[in-house]
Order: structure tokens, then C-alpha cells, then sequence
């Protein structure tokens, strides 16, 4: 059932994401509603088989961007697992978990990007990229955390209590 | 004869006064006096029809009123209908104009083949300036096409498939174009940035380098076909102890409102890569 949801779900979130979301920007920021998405899915109690979400997640972003493949189903595998780590530890307070795990998110994903970009050779300015892109990025995705944490919530209570009652 | 008389009497005292408010009428006398008469009658009618109306509209106006919302409602639907339509006529007032504009740089510039296509994406990376386009490889783009637009110069294509490319911006940090400058005749490069500002290098320090220098491309390198309109300088940089000056370029293209593109098919770059020498273990 979850993987039934996976895929319409992540699909419409890779489409939101290049569509409407990469227009929405912050100085040179954008929000990541895909790492967004499976942060909250992954901070929901009864959620299974959340490093499969970031596998079609991030091969979908991958797929979309000009940015080496390989990056995105690795930082969001990497973000599942601290983040069942999370929910394991402080799950009483899954906003507080939400917020702190998309921080580190958004660090990890877009250094990871500009450190491949620098490796590559292409000539990008440290401080220019954190005041530019990675704080406003982070600004943007605190912002959309709480929408996109209660979202998902209220689909993983439909899911998991359209199985119960069958 | 004595009856007869009272009655002759009464019918000569009606002819009388028959005759006088005839007469009275006829020489304007009568009209204040029923005026005044009737004043009173028409003014109780008033009070009385007013009130009979109050009455009436206080029975009636409820329905009345269920009525009118009802209309309101669909009055208010057809407005927003309305609406609705001419907020899709004007989009297809600015895509038309968009591609009757790109149709015109195409009938302008008949020694190349075009691809119209529409811009369905951005690249979900902040640190990318890609754009994914609408066709692909079935209507005849491959790998490395230039992309313009009525304005100039966008990119290149960097990824194709089936139904969809992805194209690279000038303003992409990892982008480079050799360009050549129109009214001085000189070659140099131009490079995107993070900002999406477009950076002209490599232009000699000896040279005047004034803002409002056209940048074309200059076709160098074989990546992209020559003359294609790019921007302009805006503001030159230019130090000493440097060994070229450089400039900021304001592209012509509106990169924020990028909704249609068309694709040089005709085009095909040149691979230079095995010409580069590779250095020797």
C-alpha cells in the first residue's frame, strides 16, 4: 500500500519541484519539496519502508537534474537513516525532529553539490554560495517543513487506517 | 298644479345650478374648490396604499429576496466563468505572441532549422541553471543543439530523451561561450555564474571595452553558430594588475519568463575532444 502512494506521490512531487517550486526562489535558493517529503514520511510512526521512498525519490530528482545522478538517492538515504535514528530517539517531538533533519538536509545535499561542482572544476565562490543558495534554500525548506510534515501526516494516518480497517 | 309647480321649481333650481357650475367651471372657478375638496380624499388614499404596499412587500419580499440570491449566485458563476475565460485568452494572447515572435525569427533567419518548444521544467538543483523542454530526440534533437530564442541565445542541449531535453543555460555556472564583440572585432568568452549574471573574460587590457558592447557568439570552438545575439556589457571591469579586463553582460534573453524556445536542429557541434592533446604518462 505504501509503495501504491510512493509512486503517484513522489512523481507529483518531482513535478511540483521542477514546475512550480524551481520558479519559487529566494535570492538563489529553492526549497527542496522532495526531501521535504520523505524527512515527514520518514518521521511518521507507523511509516515502513521509508529508504525505498528515497531510492525512487532521489533517482527522480537525479533523473531531472543536471547535477551527477548519483548524488540524491545517496543524501536522501543518508537523511532516511538519521532520521529513523531520529524518531527512534526523540520521536515525541517529530516538528522539532522535522526541523533539525531538514537543516542538516539541506547542508548535506547542497554541499555535497557545490563541493562535486568545485571538484568539476567550475569556479563557484564559497561565501557566495552559503549566502546565496544554501542559507535561503534552508530558510525555504524550514518554511515549508511544518505544510509538507502535517501532509504527510495526514496521509500516513489514511493509509494506515484504510489498512487497519481491512 | 301645486305639485307641479314644486316640481317645475326643483328642476329650475337644479337647471340653475347645473347652469351656474357650468358656468363656474367654464370661467375657472370650480377647479380650486374640487381641489380643495378632494386634497384630503387623495391624501388618506396615499396613507392608506402606502400602508397596504408596507404590508404587502412584507409578505412578498422574502420570496423576492430567496430570488435575487438565487440570480446573484448565478450571475456570480457566470462572472466567474467570465473571468476564468479571459484569464485563458489573455495566456493564449501572450503564447501566441511568444510564438508568433519565435515564427518570426525563424522566417528572418531562414538558413536554420527550427524546433519550436514549450518550457515544462526547471532543474530542481538551485546550483543548475537547466531548463527541460518539451520535445526530444522524435522530433529530431539530439545532443549539443544550440537554443535561441526571438531575443537570442539560451543554450545548449545537454540531455535528450524520447519526449523531453534538458538544456543548458548561458547563465549556468559550468557554461562557457567563446563570443565576439561587434563593434570592436575582438574574440573572447563568456561565463554564467551562481547569480545567473553572465561574465565577459579574456578580453585584452589595451582595448577600450565601453558598457553597450554587443556580445555575439562567435562560433570559435564549434559549439555554437556564429552571430547569435547574447547581451550587452553593462559595466566593465578593469584592473591593472590584471592581465584581461572583464565586464558584466546583461543577457538579452529574459531567463525568469522562459516559456518557449526554439531548437537550431541543422546545427550539429563539432566534437573537438580528440583534438586536445592529452598529456603523456
Amino acid at each position: 500500500m505504501e509503495l501504491l502512494i510512493a509512486f503517484p506521490l513522489l512523481i507529483l512531487a518531482f513535478i511540483f519541484q521542477t514546475t512550480i517550486i524551481a520558479r519559487l526562489t529566494l535570492l538563489n535558493g529553492m526549497a527542496d519539496l522532495m526531501m521535504l517529503i520523505l524527512i515527514a514520511w520518514g518521521l511518521q510512526e507507523e511509516s515502513k519502508n521509508a529508504w525505498m521512498w528515497a531510492i525512487l525519490g532521489g533517482l527522480a530528482i537525479g533523473f531531472g537534474s543536471a547535477a551527477p545522478w548519483f548524488i540524491f538517492p545517496i543524501c536522501y538515504l543518508i537523511l532516511i537513516a538519521i532520521t529513523t535514528r531520529f524518531r527512534s530517539r526523540i520521536w515525541q517531538n517529530p516538528i522539532l525532529a522535522m526541523m533539525i533533519i531538514t537543516t542538516i538536509g539541506t547542508f548535506m545535499i547542497l554541499g555535497v553539490e557545490f563541493t562535486f561542482l568545485r571538484l568539476s572544476g567550475i569556479n563557484l565562490s564559497f561565501k557566495e554560495s552559503l549566502t546565496r543558495t544554501i542559507l535561503p534554500s534552508m530558510l525555504l525548506n524550514l518554511l515549508l517543513a511544518f505544510p509538507v510534515f502535517w501532509g504527510m501526516r495526514e496521509t500516513a494516518r489514511l493509509i494506515y487506517r484504510t489498512k487497519n480497517t481491512s | 298644479m301645486k305639485q307641479f309647480s314644486q316640481r317645475n321649481v326643483q328642476i329650475i333650481i337644479f337647471l340653475l345650478i347645473a347652469a351656474g357650475v357650468v358656468l363656474l367651471s367654464l370661467a375657472g372657478f370650480i377647479q380650486p374648490i374640487i381641489g380643495t375638496a378632494t386634497n384630503p380624499v387623495i391624501q388618506l388614499q396615499s396613507y392608506v396604499s402606502t400602508r397596504v404596499q408596507a404590508i404587502v412587500d412584507f409578505f412578498t419580499v422574502p420570496r423576492d429576496l430567496a430570488s435575487l440570491r438565487s440570480r446573484n449566485a448565478e450571475l456570480e458563476s457566470e462572472i466567474s466563468q467570465l473571468q476564468s475565460q479571459v484569464i485563458q485568452l489573455k495566456q493564449q494572447l501572450v503564447e501566441t505572441d511568444v510564438l508568433y515572435a519565435l515564427l518570426n525569427f525563424a522566417r528572418d533567419n531562414p538558413e536554420n532549422q527550427y524546433v519550436a518548444a514549450a518550457v515544462i521544467g526547471r532543474d530542481p538543483s538551485p546550483f543548475m541553471h537547466y531548463i527541460i523542454i518539451d520535445h526530444g530526440t522524435d522530433s529530431g534533437i539530439r545532443h549539443g543543439m544550440p537554443v535561441v530564442t526571438d531575443q537570442g541565445l539560451v543554450g545548449r542541449v545537454d540531455a535528450v530523451t524520447a519526449k523531453a531535453a534538458r538544456v543548458e543555460l548561458i547563465t549556468d555556472p559550468g557554461s562557457v561561450i567563446n563570443v565576439k564583440l561587434e563593434s570592436l572585432g575582438v574574440e573572447a568568452q563568456i561565463a554564467g555564474s551562481l547569480t545567473g549574471e553572465i561574465n565577459l573574460q579574456m578580453v585584452p587590457q589595451d582595448l577600450e571595452l565601453k558598457p553597450g558592447e554587443i556580445v555575439l557568439s562567435s562560433g570559435l570552438g564549434g559549439a555554437y553558430p556564429s552571430d547569435l545575439l547574447i547581451g550587452q556589457v553593462i559595466s566593465v571591469i578593469k584592473r591593472q594588475t590584471d592581465l584581461f579586463q572583464s565586464a558584466v553582460v546583461q543577457p538579452v534573453v529574459d531567463f525568469a519568463n522562459l516559456n518557449a524556445v526554439l531548437v537550431i536542429t541543422n546545427f550539429r557541434p563539432v566534437e573537438i575532444a580528440p583534438l586536445v592533446p592529452t598529456p603523456l604518462p
